[in-house]
């Protein structure tokens, strides 16, 4: 297998974006990761890319990737792997320059959650999520599908919500050197922990 | 023998009035009582159900009914509109096998169900229909006629009908009105009731079986009356009545609705309506919901329904806060072990304060409205946490 290198690494800020579609934000990314690339790189040598996205807007992602950033003659594939997405098209991507098969290769999440009214959004967004019969109806919120497993992990670890706390504060001190961050203020363990309440243990 | 008979109070409202929790509504009440009164009979053949708030008036509310009371899809359900003398027409004209269940469902709300096993121990003795139609209720639900004046009902309608009736002496209880013209129409010790509808009458008869007083029963609605008597001497009465506790102030958030797919509805009605798991034919593997491939023992498709035990432990637990469109903010969920065996379903939190209950905490797993979608109740078991000893009344099961 050959060894496998991130030579360049492009994003958009963190945002609503309306006046922004998905076939604005992907090209913007991608330009911006070619444009990173020590030394200079040529589009025409991307041999292969992979488009993560969980939902869906304006269309096919493949074909979203492919169109808006001018890869029309290399074989583009869209995953969908939860929030685990992002992740797994870099592994494709890995699988596909450690085989061989190509020399560089694009890896590329992006998702468009704002483009219809929040009051429609949510359930569209549990519909491709949940269960129709047996979670869909119950309001499992992605928070709360965290807080489930998490309530059970504090209740059986030595781990108390001041730990979840202390994760959020390192979260916030790392987006404050993020120019694309969408929150960058600095907070306190407090501050954490004293937080409006989303879904327990889990505050804003 | 007799009459067996089953009572239920929504743990919500005043001491004067209960009101339905939010996933509650006259089918989920219904299944509430009339598991009390069915207890371990066997041999149901009739559903009678009473109310004047059945949830659907098309589409079928007879299906889930049934799959709540744990009885065959083969057994006849009446559906019938009415209070109070409708709920003991349909108890005097029961053939044994019979339940009949009333139901309140709007203000003053509570469910009682009675199951006629063997001979009938109640008779008809008048029943008189006359129309003083001071309050209406149209075709499409909604109220029509409201004319408040209780002294023009008890006057030509109330006195009027009891007069007509020629009743043989004063009945031990009066179904279907306010505390003080009930006094005023019955003897002496007249039960207090907690409902003034279909149900209303098998709470007084349960009073009166509690008492051990057999007699004349009346019931009475606008200026409808049906009376009865009722020998009690072979009657049985389970009560669930948890302590009444101020409804909890949940906010609505506008939304699309929570749309519905029929065919996963379908799909799920008999694991998820009926409490039961799929069992590996080889291994006995319990799944839920059941599963083509078994995790067990890795057969295909080879399954079958089994009962799903109706009481569990919560295994872990969160309260959403935040608002979240269509839905009523804040609301409890759990992650329920059912007690003794190995499935854990997902499921929300009844008939306590959104955030009341701890992981271990042990409760009742109860039929109830998971949602509304597209105008289709959804029905499905959600955790009713135990009360602690001193706050229990009658046998919960």
């Amino acid at each position: 297998m050959k060894r496998v290198a991130i030579v360049g690494a492009g994003m958009t800020s963190f945002g609503e974006h309306f006046s922004l579609g998905i076939k604005d934000l992907v090209p913007m990314a991608l330009s911006e990761a070619i444009a990173s690339v020590d030394k200079g790189f040529e589009r025409r040598d991307i041999g292969a890319a992979w488009m993560g996205e969980v939902g869906a807007t304006d269309g096919h992602a493949a074909g979203i990737l492919a169109d808006s950033c001018g890869l029309l003659d290399i074989p583009v594939t869209r995953i969908e792997n939860a929030c685990a997405t992002g992740q797994d098209i870099i592994r494709q991507a890995i699988y596909a320059i450690a085989s061989g098969y190509v020399d560089v290769a694009i890896a590329l999440g992006a998702d468009k959650v704002r483009d219809t009214s929040s009051s429609a959004t949510f359930w569209d967004w549990m519909a491709l999520t949940r269960d129709m019969a047996w979670d869909f109806p119950l309001g499992l919120v992605a928070p709360a599908n965290f807080a489930l497993p998490v309530s059970r992990y504090l209740h059986e670890a030595p781990a108390t919500r001041e730990h979840l706390a202390m994760i959020a504060v390192k979260n916030h001190f790392h987006g404050v050197k993020n120019p694309k961050a969408q929150l960058r203020s600095e907070i306190t363990v407090e501050q954490a922990l004293n937080a409006p309440m989303v879904a327990e243990p889990f505050g804003l | 023998m007799g009459i067996s008979i089953g009572t239920y109070l929504p743990p919500w409202g005043t001491e004067r009035a209960r009101v339905p929790g939010y996933d509650e509504d006259a089918l989920t009440m219904a299944v509430e009582a009339g598991r009390l009164a069915i207890g371990e009979e066997v041999g149901i053949t009739r559903v009678v159900f009473v109310s004047r708030e059945l949830p659907l008036l098309e589409g079928g509310n007879s299906a889930p009914l049934l799959a709540g009371l744990r009885l065959g899809r083969d057994v006849e359900v009446v559906e019938r509109i009415g209070g109070a003398p409708a709920t003991l027409d349909a108890l005097t004209s029961a053939a044994p096998g019979t339940l009949v269940i009333g139901v309140d469902a709007g203000s003053a709300a509570g469910a009682a169900a009675a199951l006629v096993a063997g001979s009938n121990p109640t008779s008809q003795v008048a029943r008189v229909q006359r129309s003083m139609p001071q309050r209406t209720r149209l075709a499409n639900g909604q109220p029509g006629f409201n004319d408040d004046d209780p002294r023009m009902l008890r006057e030509i309608g109330v006195r009027a009908s009891i007069e007509a009736a020629g009743l043989p002496g004063k009945p031990l209880a009066v179904a279907g009105l306010g505390a003080r013209d009930a006094a005023s129409w019955s003897a002496p010790d007249a039960p207090a009731l907690p409902t003034v509808g279909a149900s209303s009458v098998l709470f007084a008869i349960a009073a009166l079986t509690e008492a051990g007083r057999s007699g004349l029963v009346a019931a009475s609605e606008q200026a409808a009356l049906s009376a009865a008597n009722v020998d009690v001497s072979t009657g049985a009465v389970r009560r669930h009545e948890r302590p009444v506790q101020p409804p909890v102030k949940r906010r609505q958030t506008p939304g699309t609705g929570v749309r519905v797919s029929l065919a996963a509805y379908d799909r799920a009605f008999e694991a998820k309506v009926r409490w039961q798991a799929g069992k590996c034919t080889k291994c006995g593997t319990l799944a839920m919901p059941p599963r083509y491939h078994c995790l067990g023992c890795g057969v295909d498709d080879s399954w079958e329904y089994t009962p799903l035990p109706y009481t569990g432990t919560v295994y872990t637990t969160t309260t959403v806060h935040v608002p979240v469109p269509s839905l009523e903010s804040p609301y409890t969920l759990a992650v329920v072990e059912c007690d003794g065996v190995d499935v854990r379903v997902l499921m929300h939190v009844t008939d306590m304060p959104p955030g009341t209950v701890k992981i271990g905490g042990h409760g009742r797993l109860v039929l109830r409205r998971v949602a509304m979608r597209s105008g289709v109740p959804d029905y499905g078991y959600a955790f009713s946490p135990d009360m602690p000893d001193k706050d229990k009344r009658g046998g919960a099961q």
